[in-house]
């Protein structure tokens, strides 16, 4: 989820270090089954502080380099053990970079509430925690996000 | 849009992400499995700190206790009269008379009393 949002491998591991970090600095001692919902609220508020302080200067990026050039999801360059023929290899591959530069295109909240509702199979209002907002806020989010992701995404998906 | 439609896209969506996410490669997993190791031994750390601190917290305070009890015991069973001089035998002892007189002095204060009754 960092790094559809970073769309940067070292920056999503170092937010997912501090989200780690502040779990268990703050919230050790809280109930086992509190942890999942504390650690993606933390984690959505780190993917947030990130994203305010590279706006600028990914928008400076995107001015002057193609966005192909620019990133290159991590998933490409990873081996794929199952036993797919070549063919469907490039078949996954280009999938997946199609899903990444839909999702990371989405706006930030977009982009969160639908990948905590459909990825982590949160309710409207455990995403709602998680984002700090209301739920009202989430259904929004969620629809608008679906609605941009048919317009991205052809018909196959 | 179709709530059919949706739905197939969404399951789509979660299905492509969960293949991204199973053939992540090798140094990724390995850093995620390096951070989560650090976090655990922090939080082993934070909960070690309090109870030696708690600790250290409980056995100076029973020690001040032991001491605190120690104390006022000693200071119950000191007799008083150790150090203490009562007042009367004060008089006895910085008087010039002789110490026969006192030994003697029921016979005198009867002697006494005899003699103001006749």
């Amino acid at each position: 989820m960092a790094q559809i949002a970073t769309g940067n491998k070292d920056d999503a591991l170092d937010i997912l270090q501090d989200a780690m970090f502040k779990l268990v600095e703050k919230y050790a001692d809280r109930d086992t089954k509190d942890w999942g919902p504390l650690f993606t609220t933390i984690l959505q508020s780190r993917i947030k502080d990130w994203y305010r302080r590279n706006q600028v200067r990914n928008r400076f990026r995107s001015w002057f380099s193609s966005k192909d050039e620019e990133y290159e999801a991590p998933i490409q360059q990873a081996e794929d053990e199952s036993a797919r023929t070549p063919e469907q290899l490039l078949q996954a591959d280009r999938r997946i970079d199609e899903l990444d530069e839909a999702l990371h295109d989405l706006p930030l909240r977009q982009q969160q509430a639908f990948l905590l509702r459909t990825w982590e199979g949160y309710s409207v209002e455990e995403t709602a925690t998680a984002m700090k907002c209301s739920a009202g806020s989430v259904k929004t989010h969620y629809s608008r996000a679906v609605h941009n992701l048919r317009d991205k995404l052809d018909e196959h998906w | 849009m179709n709530q059919d439609n949706e739905d197939k896209l969404t399951r789509n969506i979660k299905q492509t992400l969960d293949d991204s996410v199973a053939s992540l490669d090798g140094n990724t997993l390995s850093r995620i499995r390096q951070i989560r190791g650090q976090a655990i031994d922090k939080a082993i750390d934070k909960t070690d700190t309090p109870q030696s601190n708690w600790s250290i917290i409980m056995s100076g305070a029973l020690a001040t206790a032991c001491v605190m009890v120690f104390a006022v015991m000693i200071l119950l069973k000191s007799p008083v009269s150790n150090h203490a001089v009562p007042l009367d035998d004060l008089d006895l002892i910085s008087s010039s008379e002789s110490l026969e007189l006192y030994e003697d002095l029921e016979f005198y204060e009867w002697l006494e009393d005899d003699i103001l009754q006749s």
